[in-house]
Parts: structure tokens; C-alpha cells; sequence
């Protein structure tokens, strides 16, 4: 497949994008050579692995890898794969573990995935097999943004702090909301279906246009829900936020309001009462409105209001495994917790209100596509507020002076595509970032775009 | 609350009253899944006490000395976690018409047998069974759930009322894109 192909398959200045790109066995295979190993991916938050020896699988692209709370309280992550034979030498999903022993020949590794035990080394390998050689294949670089830890496999990445760009000011509202900050509770709800990765992940770039058709039934139970979507109308309601560098958010404007509750806890509207102050004290007026939906770019999603955090496993051109954790609060009461985890399940599980629709989307887009072929000929409809991105004096990156639209879902294809088509690292032009006065790397305006007066 | 266990003498009336006991919790069971395969979902409701639970822990795998982690407990997180009022939101969604996921309808047929008594008090009796749904949708689009039940039935005006139902699903990660069944 040639670059140019690529660029065909995308074309963000008309707003149109090929089906292909969720459903062809070479754009997956791209996206494993070339977007995955690339890009910073969401391992873990400090409080899932809370003890040393804590360990967790999980995936980094389609690869198992193993993420470990080593002796210094550090995180480590490898390779799920044994450098005798390539069996996973951690076939739990969780644990706690001084050492990961190979259930085929027994070698066995340490929590920093040094090989420290190999049977018959006397006998059989005299003595001269170099174990320093043969540790687990280590995830390079592992960095942590206050709690969320990222691994990296590309040496040529920036670091994860310029990786997030003017994201970051956002994912303080997930991470710096309050002082506490955020316990995340497990083990994750793990579902896997037919469907491409990126249709998750680009719904939760930005997408509040899905809400009043896909999520109709929901509203029924909670009268105040219908009356928010009607306001979602409002060009004034609320916002997308468009990233140069791919990520992408939606959130309501205006000023701060508890969150919705989706419970019938009573304890809950004061507690949300309080901690909406807190919060305000502690992160400022302008970010802690909670209906929020980002993406870090690619598969690193989450809901402030629900609250979970989400990781979008891509399986397969036509697979993905969505994982979801509750979060709550660190300091709050424990029956808060149990409440606010209940809100959470109750619409965003596979079981949720919500989330039971947005699956049957995802799904039913990929069973037609396996299914047909002309339809891999159509191109898709990604033009609503075309062009209408602007620079913003208090939110970093490009923003959309509504909640719906398209401008976040163009701009994570637009990177999506950068990363495909670049024989190295895809940097952005210097010229493309600008700093703002709060010190926070966002994105420039292009051509075209309107000028804030 | 008093609560015994199941008679153990071999006396014949011990024995039949053990297998009439059985005999109409199965047949409530049927009844049950009859109600849920023919779309019948607020009648299923009504089954449900003012005061139940509808929970399904999360499972995982883990290692034979650390089992304890395998099915999540009250801390942990959950499939579902549903009081009567949470029950009451997934059943009106079911008969909006507009949720889409379940409209067009699909197609479940509920089994349900190795039904076990464990406990018999005064009005509740616990009751273990397991089940076989089985799901269609559009096209080949197919599901098939394993698992236990573990009820809380109460007695109430001379029939049956499910106090709690606790769900062992009988995987990890959820092979299939939603659960829109219930168990």
C-alpha cells in the first residue's frame, strides 16, 4: 500500500473518509507497524497496582504485554513472551507475583523481567548461557502523567508530556480534578466484538451528535437527561476541542454545575454539591464542568461524569476488546464509592443503558462491512462544522463552538493519518504548535479557520 | 428470621416434600424463562421484590493460590449491580421501541436446570441453579451465555418473589458486544 493511497483513504479537507480504513486487512496491519508501537499507550493508574509484586496483563496494540509494581515502587511493563519459546510466561490477568515462571521449561523472570531462573543451566546449557540476554522484552519507555501510566515502544517518540500537547489541560480534569485525586476500581469489564477500534474512539474524540438517536431509549428514567439533549442544540451549550496532535474532547460550557447523577443514592447530591467546590478551588472555574468525553490519541478514552476510564484494544481489522474501570473520588466517603462505581455500571457496562447501543452500532457498521464489497467503495460523511474550528482564548487547541459536530473525529483521522503514512516518527511542525499563556503546547489555526473577535 | 437446613431424615414425607419444594421452584424457573423468551419483560419485573438485587460480578482469570481475585467482591467492580429502580430503567428501555439494540427484537431462549436447593427458612428458600441462554440477532449473529444462579426466592402470597439473584457468569471477557439478556 502506497502513501498516497492512504491520503485517498482520508481526506480531511472535504471531510470524507473511505470505509476501508475500518475494515482492510493492510490498513491493519499498518496501524500495527506503525501507529501502535508509536504512539504513547495507557498501561495503567497508580492505584491499580497498589502493592509491589501487583501485576496486570493487558495489550499494547495486539501485543500481551505484562505491567508490574516492581521493588522501588516503580512500573514496569514487557512483553507477555518467553525468550525460549515465546509462551507467556504470565497467563493471569492479575496477581501479585515475586516472579513470572515460563510454564513450559520453567525459565523464570524477576518483577523487572531480568531471567533469573533457568533449569539444567549446569547441565544443559554448562553453564554458559548469558542470562542477561535473554530478560523479557521490555516496554522502553514508561512515563506517568500524574497517575496514568503510558508505555512507548518508539525511541524517536517525544516525551509523553509533549506527546499530550494541549491535551493535558484537559486530562487534569480527569486526574487534578481534586486534590486527592482519583482511585480507579477493578478488576476491568472486558468485552470483546465485532467492529474497528477507531469507531470507539472517535465517538469518544467528540461525537455528542450519536446521543439523541443511538441513546432515545435512556432518557426515559432521567427527565433532566432529555432536557440536556435539547440543549445540546444550543450552539452555546457546549464545545469540542480538536487537537493537532489527535486527541479530542467534548464537554458543556457555561458555568459549573454539579454532575449528573445517574443514581438514586440521595447522599449523591451533596456530595456532588461539595465536590464540584472543591473542585473549582482546586482546578478553576473554566474545566470542571463534568460532562466530558475524551480520547487521547489512539485508544485511551474516558467519561468525567460517568465516571470509567476505557481502553479500545484493537483484535483484529474487525475486533476490538473494550475495557472499562470505574473511577471514583480517592477521598470520598465509602458509600459514595460504592454509589458513584453503581451510576457508572448502571449506564456504561455492557449491561448499561447507554453503552448496550453504542456496542450494536459498532457492531452492526462492522458486520456490513465484512459482508459487502461495494460498500468498501462509498465514502463517509465527516463534514458537519467543516472548517468552523477556531482558537479560543481560555481552552487550549482548535475549538467548536458546539458540542456536535466533527471537528475533533477529522482531526484524530488527520493525525491517525500522519502516522500512517510516515516512515518515521511524524513530529509536528513547530509552526502547527503554539504556546499559549498558561504554558500549554496546543494547536495554531490554519487556513481557514475563523478568528475569534 | 429462622433459618434451618434442608431436612436430612429419610423419611418418605421429608423425601416428598424435598422433591414438591423442587418441583414448584422449577416450575416457577420455567415460568421465569417462558416470560423473558416471549418479551414479556414487565411481567418479569413483577417478579422482583421492592428490595432486590440483580448482581453479576466481574470474573477474571487468576492463579490457583490467588483464586480469591477470580469473581469480584462487594468493593469490586461488576456487570451489573441493579437495585428494583436500576431493573425498573433496563426494563422501560426494553419496551421504549427505541432501544435499538433490542429493536428489531432478538431471539433468546433461556434453559435453566441442575436447579439445587441449599437453604429453606420460614418464608426464603436459596436456591442454586444453572442456565443456557442463547441469543439471536441480525443474520448469523449468535450468543451463547453459561452460568450459575444463585437466588434469594421469598415467599409471597402463595407464590414466589426473587429477594436477590447473584450471577456467575461463566467468562472472563465478555464474548459478545453487549449483554441486552437478562439471566
Amino acid at each position: 500500500m502506497e502513501k498516497s493511497d492512504i491520503d485517498e483513504l482520508v481526506d480531511v479537507d472535504a471531510g470524507e473518509i473511505s470505509p476501508r480504513i475500518f475494515i482492510d486487512d493492510d490498513i491493519f496491519e499498518r496501524e500495527l507497524e506503525r501507529l501502535f508501537p508509536r504512539c504513547w499507550l495507557f498501561l495503567a493508574h497508580d492505584t491499580m497496582l497498589p502493592h509491589v509484586g501487583d501485576y496486570m496483563t493487558t495489550y499494547m496494540g495486539t501485543d500481551p504485554v505484562v505491567v508490574a509494581r516492581q521493588k522501588n515502587g516503580s512500573i514496569k511493563a514487557f512483553l507477555n513472551f518467553c525468550r525460549h519459546r515465546g509462551m507467556p510466561v504470565c497467563r493471569a490477568d492479575s496477581g501479585n507475583t515475586h516472579t513470572f515462571m515460563c510454564s513450559y521449561h520453567g525459565w523464570s523472570f524477576n518483577l523487572a523481567g531480568d531471567l533469573v531462573g533457568v533449569p539444567r543451566y549446569k547441565e544443559g546449557y554448562r553453564g554458559e548461557l548469558d542470562k542477561s540476554k535473554w530478560g523479557l522484552i521490555p516496554v522502553p519507555r514508561i512515563e506517568s502523567y500524574k497517575g496514568l501510566f503510558f508505555g512507548c515502544f518508539d525511541p524517536d517518540a517525544p516525551s509523553l508530556r509533549e506527546y499530550l500537547g494541549d491535551m493535558a489541560w484537559y486530562l487534569d480534569g480527569l486526574v487534578d480534578r481534586t486534590p486527592g485525586g482519583i482511585e480507579v476500581l477493578g478488576p476491568p469489564i472486558k468485552w470483546v466484538f465485532q467492529g474497528n477500534w477507531k469507531f470507539a474512539a472517535e465517538q469518544f474524540a467528540g461525537d455528542t451528535y450519536h446521543l439523541a438517536t443511538t441513546h432515545n431509549s435512556m432518557f426515559a428514567g432521567f427527565p433532566w437527561l432529555s432536557e440536556q439533549m435539547e440543549a445540546t442544540k444550543r450552539s452555546d451549550f457546549g464545545r469540542q476541542f480538536s487537537s493537532r496532535l489527535g486527541h479530542g474532547a467534548l464537554f458543556t460550557a457555561g458555568e459549573p454545575s454539579p454532575r449528573s447523577i445517574f443514581s438514586n443514592d440521595p447522599r449523591l447530591t451533596e456530595y456532588f454539591q461539595d465536590e464540584l467546590q472543591r473542585a473549582i478551588a482546586h482546578l478553576g472555574r473554566e474545566r470542571v464542568n463534568l460532562n466530558q468525553v475524551h480520547t487521547v490519541f489512539p485508544n485511551f478514552s474516558y467519561i468525567i461524569a460517568a465516571p470509567f476510564l476505557r481502553m479500545w484494544h484493537p483484535r483484529g481489522p474487525n475486533t476490538f476488546e473494550a475495557w472499562s474501570w470505574p473511577f471514583v473520588e480517592r477521598s470520598a466517603p465509602p458509600e459514595v464509592k460504592q454509589s458513584v462505581k453503581r451510576s457508572a455500571q448502571l449506564m456504561f457496562n455492557p449491561t448499561g443503558l447507554a453503552e448496550q447501543d453504542d456496542a450494536e452500532n459498532w457492531a452492526e457498521i462492522g458486520r456490513v462491512l465484512a459482508a459487502g464489497r461495494l460498500n468498501r467503495r462509498a465514502r463517509l460523511n465527516y463534514q458537519m462544522g467543516l472548517g468552523r474550528g477556531r482558537a479560543d482564548p481560555v481552552h487550549p487547541g482548535t475549538i467548536h463552538d458546539t458540542m456536535t459536530g466533527d471537528v475533533p473525529q477529522l482531526g484524530f483521522y488527520r493525525r491517525w493519518k500522519e502516522f500512517l503514512t510516515s516512515e518515521s516518527w511524524p513530529h509536528v511542525p513547530e509552526s502547527e504548535l503554539r504556546i499559549t499563556g498558561s504554558g500549554v503546547a496546543c494547536s495554531g489555526r490554519s487556513a481557514g479557520e475563523e478568528v475569534p473577535q | 428470621m429462622t433459618t434451618r437446613a434442608i431436612p436430612k431424615e429419610d423419611g418418605r414425607d421429608a423425601a416428598l416434600a424435598r422433591l414438591l419444594l423442587r418441583a414448584e421452584i422449577e416450575d416457577f424457573y420455567y415460568a421465569e424463562a417462558s416470560l423473558l423468551d416471549e418479551r414479556r419483560y414487565s411481567d418479569w419485573l413483577a417478579l422482583f421484590t421492592e428490595d432486590t438485587r440483580y448482581w453479576i460480578p466481574t470474573r477474571q482469570n487468576r492463579m490457583q493460590h490467588q483464586m480469591q481475585g477470580e469473581t469480584s467482591g462487594e468493593e469490586g467492580t461488576a456487570l451489573a449491580d441493579d437495585d428494583r429502580w436500576a431493573l425498573e430503567l433496563k426494563v422501560r428501555q426494553r419496551e421504549s421501541a427505541k432501544h435499538w439494540c433490542e429493536n428489531p427484537c432478538s431471539r433468546t431462549r433461556h434453559l435453566v436446570t441442575n436447579v439445587r436447593i441449599h437453604r429453606v427458612a420460614s418464608d426464603e428458600v436459596e436456591v442454586k441453579s444453572s442456565f443456557l441462554v442463547y441469543r439471536n440477532r441480525a443474520g448469523d449473529d449468535v450468543d451463547l451465555w453459561a452460568g450459575e444462579r444463585t437466588d434469594t426466592l421469598r415467599r409471597v402470597a402463595g407464590s414466589y418473589r426473587i429477594a436477590r439473584r447473584y450471577i456467575l457468569l461463566d467468562q472472563g471477557v465478555l464474548l459478545s458486544k453487549n449483554l441486552s439478556v437478562f439471566f
